[in-house]
């Protein structure tokens, strides 16, 4: 438990201001740590490189092929990825007020596989023009993500409100049933596809280049910064739906954003990196651990760590066992996990 | 000046809650709801903060139907107070309070902080201001709640215009002085063009404080007016179904059960 004790007014005025800062501060910090775990993941790997020679021009054609086409790309898919799944998790514990609440858990990542592995295995079936070809598992995972958050509003709507509870019996209704369908589709697939399609369930980040991540990150981007803008909002509605309605918040109206610029931002990921658990249920339970629990730092806040840990995971699961590689979601459960209970066992919460 | 239900109905699965209900709450006047259980005191409240969409009958702020009004107008004028308690995550006091301020959307303002500040110390909750909202006992939660409603509906003076506050019981966990306290300041703010609604089970509390009074039952008004024509032995012993009497004493009355 945070707790501090105030003695004059004085002191008072004083900790409301350098709370401000002392949020900023955070958010700098983070900034930095991302900007430092970004460099090592970008000079790391099967092939190292030094960032400095890349600079000065002194680097290789193979070294700054590496770098521009397959590091860069990955490093940066990774860290968004990693940061529109903890800033969804942030968010959707937020709106549901459930400290359980995740893209997993309430089903959004099931629906986007489920989009996706649908394309893995009839994707070619489809006879699509390449160029759409490139863009339909990342599209057909969107589509799924908004279709099972669209479908969660609508059918928590019909039965006139929106309750925690709800959501939740009905997400794992709805993961019972992506897993039924993504059950068939494997049963369908042929051996090629079976076995993409269970290394993309394990989540991996070795398939990125600039033509798929950059319409992903673009999405990825818009969305986390529109999440970050309903900060104040969320905070209000910690308060209650009805209370929050009383501060002048346009609930419907705030639900509806947030659902559907996180499925956006969740679907998009999904597509390119298969479901990658952990982040968006641990990094934000972390953030309001270390820097509190108001909205305002806490998605900036989410999204930053969120980067900063896929990055890492990312960094181990391309270092360990070179030239193979780990399925990243291994790496984020193994690293992440003993965090949290240590910081649980630490908070006594 | 009032806010206003006119032959308002409330139904729940094809039940009247609210069943033809005139009300209005005046500013300058501080006007309480009693009642037994379930009379649809809450309900009342709620159709009166525009939480819920009547099945007949309208609500008025000023003469304008309150569908009229966006959420963020509607917050300009009127507060309300519940008595549901669920804040999930660890918040502190301090941010609790500040939610309250609408004025500005940082909340953040040298002057939200001083409002805060001055708001906490007339509820009482300025020792309160750096603790986690969840370790607060009951009543301790309460007067937060209180504090933040008035936080609400702060404006500096000069600042006109009729606003509307609507508490449900917001003196049931506290203290007889406390309870007392938090009384004063609704009384201290219908003086400043305030109009007041406060659900109160305690009859004395009512009876004491009330310009006006609502006595429900059954999801209707079954008398209201002056505290004398309310708060009279044989309508509350009809209401409640039990024997109450009341007696004058010094020129209040004062309210017994048997």
């Amino acid at each position: 438990m945070r707790e501090k004790t105030l003695e004059a007014p004085r002191s008072l005025s004083l900790e409301f201001a350098g709370k401000s800062r002392r949020e900023n501060l955070v958010l700098v910090m983070l900034a930095f740590v991302l900007f430092f775990v970004g460099a090592l993941a970008l000079s790391s790997g099967a092939v190292p490189l030094s960032i400095g020679a890349l600079i000065d021009g002194s680097a290789k054609g193979l070294e700054i092929t590496i770098f521009s086409e397959i590091r860069a790309p990955r490093v940066i898919l990774s860290g968004l990825v990693g940061a529109s799944l903890a800033a969804a998790g942030a968010v959707l514990q937020g709106l549901f007020r459930n400290p359980l609440a995740d893209p997993g858990l309430i089903g959004v990542s099931s629906g986007a596989a489920l989009g996706a592995v649908s394309m893995i295995v009839f994707g070619s079936a489809l006879d699509l023009p390449d160029w759409i070809a490139i863009y339909s598992m990342p599209l057909a995972a969107i589509i799924g993500a908004m279709g099972v958050t669209f479908f969660l509003y609508t059918f928590s709507n019909y039965y006139g409100h929106f309750s925690v509870v709800t959501v939740l019996l009905v997400g794992i209704a709805i993961n019972a049933l992506a897993s039924v369908g993504i059950g068939a589709f494997q049963y369908l697939s042929d051996d090629a596809q079976l076995r993409s399609l269970v290394f993309w369930m394990m989540g991996s980040f070795g398939r990125a280049d600039w033509i798929t991540v950059m319409p992903a990150a673009s999405i990825m981007l818009v969305s986390i910064l529109v999440l970050v803008r309903q900060s104040t909002q969320l905070d209000r509605l910690q308060l209650g739906e009805a209370e929050a309605f009383h501060l002048g918040i346009n609930v419907k109206k705030l639900k509806r954003l947030v659902i559907l610029v996180s499925a956006g931002a969740v679907g998009a990921g999904v597509a390119l990196s298969g479901i990658i658990g952990f982040v968006g249920l641990v990094v934000p339970h972390l953030v309001r651990l270390l820097f509190g629990v108001s909205h305002r730092i806490l998605i900036p806040g989410s999204a930053l760590l969120g980067a900063c840990l896929m990055i890492s995971a990312d960094l181990v699961s391309r270092i360990v066992i070179i030239p193979s590689e780990l399925p990243v979601g291994l790496v984020t459960s193994a690293l992440g996990a003993p965090f949290f209970l240590w910081l649980i066992a630490r908070a006594r919460v | 000046m009032s806010l206003s239900a006119n032959d308002l109905i409330v139904s729940r699965r094809g039940k009247n809650i609210i069943n033809g209900v005139n009300i209005h709450v005046e500013v300058g006047k501080l006007s309480t709801i009693i009642g037994p259980n379930g009379a649809g005191k809450s309900t009342l409240l709620s159709g009166l903060a525009g939480d819920l969409t009547p099945s007949k009958g309208i609500v008025t702020i000023d003469d304008t139907p309150i569908e009229k009004f966006s959420p963020a107008n509607l917050a300009k004028v009127r507060s309300v107070m519940y008595q549901s308690n669920n804040i999930v995550f660890d918040f502190l006091v301090e941010e609790i309070l500040i939610m309250g301020w609408i004025r500005d959307s940082f909340g953040r303002s040298p002057l939200a902080i001083k409002t805060v500040f001055e708001l906490a110390e007339i509820c009482g909750v300025s020792k309160l201001l750096g603790r986690s909202f969840l370790t607060l006992s009951g009543g301790e939660k309460q007067r937060v709640q209180f504090c933040r409603a008035l936080v609400q509906l702060w404006r500096p003076d000069g600042e006109n215009g009729s606003r509307y506050l609507l508490l449900d019981e917001p003196t049931s966990s506290l203290d007889v002085s406390y309870e007392l306290g938090v009384l004063k300041i609704l009384k201290d703010l219908t003086e400043n063009e305030t109009g007041v609604l406060v659900v109160l089970h305690d009859l004395n509390l009512a009876s004491y404080f009330s310009d006006n009074i609502y006595l429900m039952g059954e999801g209707r008004v079954v008398s209201s007016g002056e505290t004398q024509e309310v708060i009279r032995s044989d309508t509350l012993s009809d209401v409640y179904e039990t024997p109450i009497s009341v007696e004058e004493r010094k020129g209040k009355l004062h309210v017994y059960t048997h």
